[in-house]
């Protein structure tokens, strides 16, 4: 069970990251015209900060982790 | 009788002892979390903010990270457990700079002499880094009284950074100058108070407010939507596109690589000897794997989180697709000063995150800039057996006048130059013989053990491999590309423009004195060291 939930947080936490700038820009956006670009990101674009701010921050995660298993 | 060409110190259980003792007299961190705060603030600065992006954006995009990362598992990683082993190792002998520690590491009477660079580098760069931190700090005033706010184009806000930089505006130099002293002495006061009450202290208050900080402004640059809804295109997704589109094609290009791996090894504020000095004052046991680790991974987050989500994006939200090139192209320091404040007179709230950007900058600057100056600080304390606080007051006299010359003829390219000895050269060259030193001559094998000691993580095997052939060869190749597209041309002086040239000339003067004034104190030091070794052994004698 704890790994499932464990597996879910991660999956939870690449789609929030995933659209974070697409709610930011629904958010912000609100009530107005989509905007009409072909200058958009590419799935390449999508994929590399994806996987960038992944790697981030479960390297920082896992070391917090760590850190505060072992005392100081 | 011939010395053999390498001779290690192999030490005894009793003198293992006594260089605990020796070691344990010095000042220590007074917790874990305090020195990985302290070592991230020396590798969160100004070029996580502002550097970061615009190199992103100008090699590749998206596809930079490869080579980014690449650089940080090869180059970025190994240097900075490099570094907090080797810190860590010196400091049990009391040593906490390059020139001691490097001779705990190897017998060699000369090594203590090309040590000299782990003092010298970070000096260099001190001399110009506080000057331009002061105008962080200036600007977080300008934003809070409006000082900037008449400043509608891209021109009036070069004019009002160049009037106060060159001190021809209202006041003349004075408001530099000014700024510059309060930066100054906030710095060498939190240095007065020492490693646990001053450093680990203001780091334990700075951090956590950079990333607050720095959060806010990200989620603000997030929220910006598209403010002018008749250019639609103007807008956050394709602000982040600039960014992070990749040109794969780019990575063909061996320049892409070098600026990956530059930027990698100039934001970690390895390869200079300021971490060997933090490290030093480690207990011999205290883990440095897991905690170089932390301190990398909060550099990066910094880096390329916060800082590919605040400058570029807002630039394109407020500029648009044709006008970020430019502004791009522009570099770093025309972003931040010209581009953000422009922003900020535009948007609600303007003054507050004017003054949260330039805090967020200045705050950054200051933990950096703190931990340039601590190899000086600690060699005259540990080399010398002077107070810290006799030590940082003579260091910051003298540190003072050094600085001058950056304030004073910044526009005569003195800190260029500064920049290219301190803070490019010193710094390859350092790391290179660093990273020989650890693995080849101290020995991959006791440098593992060593690393080891009291660590909460085993690095991966692999890594033995990497530290010994890898990352050398990569500091290697990073020297010899440097050397052969930049480096021959900035020594021969081909880029400077002929009225600059005498700045340039003196500039070299002062660091040339400056390395063999540091050269001289070395070697009065181990003089004096000697003189008590020796009246110490005919004491014991009669």
């Amino acid at each position: 069970m704890k790994r499932v939930l464990k597996y879910l947080a991660v999956l939870l936490s690449l789609i929030l990251l995933w659209s974070l700038p697409a709610i930011c820009q629904a958010a912000s956006n609100a009530g107005e015209t989509a905007a009409t670009t072909d200058l958009g990101m590419t799935v390449g674009g999508w994929a590399m900060l994806i996987i960038s701010w992944s790697a981030i921050l479960g390297l920082g995660f896992f070391c917090f982790r760590l850190l505060l298993k072992t005392k100081d | 009788v011939k010395r053999p060409l390498l001779q290690f110190p192999n030490y005894s259980e009793q003198e293992w002892q006594m260089a605990d003792n020796n070691g344990n007299s010095r000042e220590s961190w007074g917790s874990k979390m305090g020195i990985i705060l302290a070592v991230a603030g020396s590798a969160v600065g100004l070029g996580n903010f502002l550097r970061f992006p615009v190199q992103a954006a100008e090699n590749g995009g998206g596809a930079f990270l490869i080579p980014y990362f690449i650089s940080l598992l090869l180059l970025g990683i190994p240097l900075m457990w490099i570094e907090w082993t080797v810190g860590r190792y010196g400091g049990a002998f009391g040593h906490g700079t390059a020139p001691g520690v490097f001779q705990s590491m190897w017998n060699n009477r000369l090594i203590k002499y090309f040590g000299v660079i782990g003092v010298f580098g970070p000096t260099v760069i001190l001399m110009f880094y506080i000057s331009i931190e002061s105008w962080t700090l200036a600007y977080s005033y300008y934003s809070l009284t409006g000082a900037y706010a008449d400043a509608l184009t891209q021109e009036q806000m070069v004019s009002f950074l160049s009037s106060y930089q060159g001190g021809v505006g209202e006041g003349g130099v004075w408001p530099a100058l000014g700024f510059f002293v309060v930066t100054f002495v906030v710095n060498f006061v939190v240095m007065y108070y020492g490693i646990a009450r001053g450093i680990e202290r203001f780091a334990k208050i700075a951090m956590p407010l950079l990333f607050i900080m720095g959060l806010v402004l990200a989620i603000r640059v997030l929220t910006f939507g598209t403010p002018d809804p008749l250019k639609p295109d103007w807008n956050l997704v394709n602000g982040l596109a600039f960014l992070w589109n990749p040109d794969f094609s780019l990575l063909l290009s061996s320049k892409v690589w070098l600026a990956a791996a530059g930027q990698v090894f100039f934001t970690l504020s390895v390869g200079i000897g300021m971490i060997i000095t933090y490290a030093s004052y480690l207990k011999r046991d205290d883990d440095v794997v897991l905690s170089g680790l932390t301190a990398v991974s909060m550099n990066t987050f910094a880096e390329v989180i916060l800082g590919s989500s605040i400058v570029i994006p807002a630039a394109f939200i407020f500029f648009g697709p044709v006008e970020i090139v430019s502004i791009a192209e522009g570099g770093a320091f025309n972003l931040g000063f010209v581009t953000m404040p422009m922003i900020f007179n535009e948007i609600f709230g303007g003054a507050f995150f004017g003054f949260l950007w330039f805090s967020l900058l200045f705050v950054a600057g200051i933990t950096s800039s703190i931990s340039l100056a601590s190899p000086a600080v600690c060699f005259l304390e540990d080399e010398f057996g002077i107070t810290k606080r006799e030590a940082v007051t003579y260091f910051g006299i003298v540190c003072f006048l050094l600085c001058l010359p950056s304030v004073l003829f910044l526009k005569n390219g003195v800190v260029d130059e500064l920049d290219f000895w301190g803070g490019t050269f010193c710094l390859v060259l350092f790391a290179t013989v660093e990273t020989i030193l650890f693995g080849w001559i101290f020995g991959i094998d006791r440098a593992w053990e060593e690393a080891h000691r009291g660590a909460n993580l085993r690095i991966p095997k692999f890594y033995k491999w990497i530290i010994k052939y890898v990352t050398p060869l990569f500091l290697f190749l990073i020297l010899g590309f440097w050397l052969v597209e930049q480096g021959w041309n900035t020594l021969m002086m081909k880029d400077v423009p002929p009225e600059n040239v005498p700045y340039i000339i003196w500039t070299r003067l002062l660091l040339l004195g400056l390395f063999l004034g540091l050269g001289i104190l070395v070697r009065a030091a181990w003089q004096k060291k000697k003189k008590q070794d020796r009246l110490e052994a005919e004491g014991l004698q009669s």
